[in-house]
């Protein structure tokens, strides 16, 4: 019923013409809409059977330090797409409250969604891959797909935690898609022994080569210094799979850094890029260097190093701008995207926590010189991002000619509205290598997206702190691509990211997983998200009605009449959006 | 999904305001589900509805029967509070001739008649099918209260203000709505807290609430639609807030435009259960109780133009 009422008012929108089939028209745009699956609700209590989610928050406490650690639910939630036994998966690794006895108040929680060529991904595994206890049992988890030497792919994961000192280490294990934890004896801590009760190790990154070898890299304060590192390891499948430092000790890179989240790119060919920020001029936080990218070959050595972004830190506090939370994605061979966000330190500068300071996100096009080992920016481009503060990037394929986009995504910090993507496309041969269009490039991901409200509210240093660290993936092939009754026929490729968000009713955050339409025989146009398992199923080829309007069978929206520039799509969208919000499509699978 | 959900949630929070006749049940044993109306039987007539349907849940001696059958030790024995018989006719008869009984429901003492022991109440199925019967029988007798079929809009939506209930109101939702959060605007109360552009969204449920019941915000429930002689028809949902979500501006000055948001599923869900089940509720005369049942799929809406009456 879904599929003939969606086409119904796809006729409806198409102009009928006396000549005919309509097979000469140009190409329309069609509506197209984010694929969203709900990982985890909200609510304290879980109506699955699942750990409660955290302890009921009191949200006008006079206090605020009455909700620490009562958990905000969701948050920091990372993807990987692997292929395990000849079915899809996307591999959600995610920060999960919890409130049982003698564990800490949050987990790592691992959750494995089986996509499908018939119907919306299903939840096939889903496992705690910790159960450790204090006050930060197990945070900012990353992960990377590293594949056996039997083509069976693995996730290498890091995270940290304080559950063996007082401090926070980097701890490294091995799941699978079926969120088995694998490594021998436990997660690894690589953080030297002599940090456990001195030095806070954590915000992890980990990007694995195609050689079995995967890179840690992290971020070290306290102590006798605060730096980003490097630490390569070995991957293995010896009865058991495990992670082996490569370093004797861990490779300081930037520095010093008292914020220097680290992010990276395996570039392969024995060479990794890792960017950071650095303070500088006196200050740590926000940092008053700028960030910094460096580009080591697989054993840590550290080939080159400069500033892309420099803080301004001039004698007037309030002129200030300070650089940081790097993100870095790669867009092709020696081709990379860094976004920078710069703080203006209303809060620093003020020198009062009363006065919140704001962002404005820098997009950079890097190009690797291969002979010369540097780094050099071709391009940046301000603004573009839907919500700056804690937005970042990653890059795939894109629309019909399948460019190299750069996908922003991001979340409210106060948690209004929806997460969103902003698509870049890039043109290297312009002098402005950007360009994107605010309607037709802002895709809706989620119903609700929180990067910082909840987490701030019910986390550690209530009201005080508290960030999410939103991630995604491109080029996640569609199984249901050029199958009649497929999902999603005409997209080959999605983006996909998980983001956590607070509905209306909730009492926490909850976690969204949205399949964005990427890469798609057909040109699409934004609409609202719909459920997954709303998305109409409906033949993978455009056909045309006997009245010569065409019938473009998106499988996920309707040809939209006219020229979709300018403000116009959202309007294009009213048919299209309401065959999507209205339909209930047959659910194959629950 | 909700509304079968919220089927027994409902029905027992409204066991505490559905108020019982004289010596029924006590309240734990009112487990039943609100949802067993028998909707066929709506077409049935007053007393026959009534016959098969009411008396089998109110005339047995574990229910209302052991007091309101004048049953020797009872409070009833002997006394005026008797108006139930052996068997459904002769208690209709009787009930019938006891003036003041059949009433619209909101009027009738068989349901608003509180007992001095409080844990006496009518179950959720008692009351549900008290307040179908009394209904048809205010409409059939054309008393106060009852409501008659809508011959134009303007009666229609007053009509189904009228029949609006909050605990549905709040149950399906609906009382949240007025936080559902624009992409960058903040919540819809924030601009719609004064019923700008026709929708009044107050961070008081209640308020909001009593403003859905009125005109013109009503409409962005339900509109009315027209027969082929152009004349009123029946009500239909408007489904006007969805809609909007996915309308573009004409302007070309972002300013000018409404702020870009999305229901999720489960705040459409909201807006497309209370007013279905409002048009239920309006066509089976069941305002008062506000009966929540899950709509079928497969089914036309509900109407309050011929369902009415």
């Amino acid at each position: 019923m879904g599929a003939l009422a969606g086409l119904g008012l796809c006729s409806m929108s198409a102009p009928a013409s006396a000549d005919g089939p309509a097979a000469n028209a140009p190409a329309q745009p069609v509506t197209a809409s984010a694929a969203v699956v709900t990982v985890g609700d909200g609510m304290v209590v879980q109506t699955d059977g699942s750990p409660n989610l955290g302890r009921p928050p009191i949200w006008d406490a006079p206090d605020p330090n009455t909700n620490r650690r009562y958990g905000p639910g969701y948050e920091q939630a990372v993807v990987n797409y692997l292929v395990d036994g000849g079915n899809p998966y996307v591999n959600i690794l995610a920060m999960r409250s919890v409130d049982q006895p003698n564990i800490g108040p949050y987990q790592l929680l691992c959750t494995s969604f089986q996509l499908h060529a018939d119907g919306p991904p299903t939840k096939a595994y889903q496992e705690f891959l910790t159960q450790n206890t204090n006050t930060k049992p197990a945070n900012h988890p990353t992960g990377a797909v590293v594949t056996g030497p039997d083509g069976t792919p693995y996730i290498a994961y890091a995270y940290g935690s304080n559950w063996e000192g007082n401090r926070t280490a980097t701890y490294v294990g091995v799941t699978n898609a079926k969120c088995q934890k694998l490594s021998v004896g436990g997660d690894l801590r690589v953080s030297p022994d002599a940090d456990l009760n001195t030095e806070d190790d954590g915000a992890p990154k980990v990007v694995a080569n195609g050689a079995g070898k995967v890179f840690l890299s992290y971020l070290s304060t306290g102590g006798n210094n605060d730096a980003t590192y490097f630490v390569p390891l070995q991957f293995a499948v010896n009865g058991s799979p495990s992670l082996t430092p490569l370093a004797m000790s861990p490779i300081m890179v930037i520095f010093p850094s008292n914020i220097g989240r680290p992010t990276m790119v395996a570039e392969g060919n024995n060479r990794e890029i890792l960017c950071a920020s650095f303070d500088g001029m006196g200050s740590r936080r926000p940092p008053g260097g700028g960030v910094q990218c460096a580009i080591l070959d697989d054993n840590g050595t550290i080939l080159w190093k400069n500033t892309i972004a420099a803080s301004s830190m001039g004698t007037t506090p309030y002129n200030r701008s300070y650089m940081a939370q790097p993100t870095i994605t790669r867009l092709g061979e020696n081709q990379y995207a860094l976004q920078v966000n710069e703080s203006n330190g209303a809060a620093k500068n003020g020198n009062t926590r009363d006065s919140k300071g704001s962002n404005t996100p820098h997009l950079y096009l890097l190009s690797r010189d291969v002979g010369s080992e540097t780094l050099s920016a071709a391009g940046m481009i301000t603004g573009a991002a839907a919500y700056a503060t804690h937005s970042r990037i990653c890059s795939g394929a894109f629309g019909t000619t399948s460019e190299r986009v750069v996908n922003v995504i991001s979340a409210s910090p106060i948690g209004i509205g929806r997460g969103t993507s902003l698509i870049i496309h890039v043109d290297s041969t312009q002098a402005q290598p950007f360009t994107w269009d605010p309607n037709n490039d802002w895709w809706p991901l989620t119903w609700a997206g929180d990067s910082g409200k909840v987490s701030n509210l019910l986390g550690e240093n209530p009201g005080r702190q508290g960030r999410d660290f939103v991630d995604c993936i491109g080029d996640v092939p569609n199984p249901g691509h050029g199958v009649d009754g497929g999902f999603m026929p005409q997209v080959k490729s999605f983006f996909v990211t998980a983001l956590a968000g607070r509905e209306v009713g909730w009492d926490k955050n909850g976690l969204y997983l949205s399949l964005l339409p990427a890469e798609a025989d057909v040109k699409f146009v934004p609409s609202n998200p719909v459920a997954a398992s709303d998305v109409p199923i409906t033949p993978s080829t455009t056909t045309t009605d006997t009245t010569g309007g065409s019938k473009s069978a998106t499988g996920c929206g309707c040809t939209t009449p006219g020229n979709n520039s300018g403000n116009a799509p959202w309007g294009a969208l009213a048919l299209g959006g309401l065959a999507l919000v209205g339909l209930r499509a047959r659910r194959r699978r629950g | 999904m909700l509304l079968s959900r919220a089927v027994p949630y409902l029905a027992a929070s409204l066991v505490a305001t559905a108020l019982a006749v004289g010596g029924c049940n006590k309240a734990s044993s009112g487990s039943a589900s609100a949802s067993s109306a028998n909707t066929s039987d709506q077409q049935a007539t007053p007393h026959d509805y009534f016959v098969n349907t009411v008396y089998p849940l109110i005339g047995g001696l574990s229910t209302c029967g052991g007091c309101h059958s004048g049953q020797a030790n009872s409070p009833c024995a002997g006394a005026a509070c008797v108006f139930l018989g052996a068997d459904g006719p002769s208690s209709y008869d009787t009930i019938s001739q006891d003036v003041g009984l059949i009433a619209a429901p909101q009027n009738s003492p068989l349901v608003s008649y509180q007992h001095k022991d409080s844990t006496i109440q009518l179950t959720p199925d008692q009351a549900n099918v008290l307040d179908i019967w009394l209904g048809m029988e205010a409409a059939a007798r054309h008393l106060p209260g009852a409501v008659a079929k809508a011959t134009s809009l303007q009666d229609a939506l007053t009509q189904f203000g009228s029949c609006m209930n909050y605990d549905v109101f709040t149950q399906t939702g609906m009382g949240n709505l007025a936080q559902t959060e624009t992409d960058m605007d903040g919540p819809c109360l924030g601009c719609h807290n004064r019923g700008q552009g026709g929708l009044f969204l107050s961070a008081d449920p209640f308020s909001t609430f009593q403003n859905f019941q009125k005109f013109p915000f009503i409409e962005k429930l339900v509109v009315g639609t027209v027969d082929s002689s152009g004349n009123f028809a029946q009500l239909v949902p408007a489904e006007r807030i969805s809609q909007k979500s996915s309308e573009g501006c004409a302007s070309t000055d972002p300013t000018q435009c409404h702020p870009r948001f999305g229901l999720s599923p489960s705040e459409t869900d909201w807006v497309r259960n209370f007013v279905n089940t409002t048009l239920q509720n309006l066509a089976a005369q069941t305002c008062q109780n506000g009966i929540v049942t899950a709509p079928d799929a497969s089914a036309p809406n509900g109407d309050a133009g011929e369902g009415g009456n």
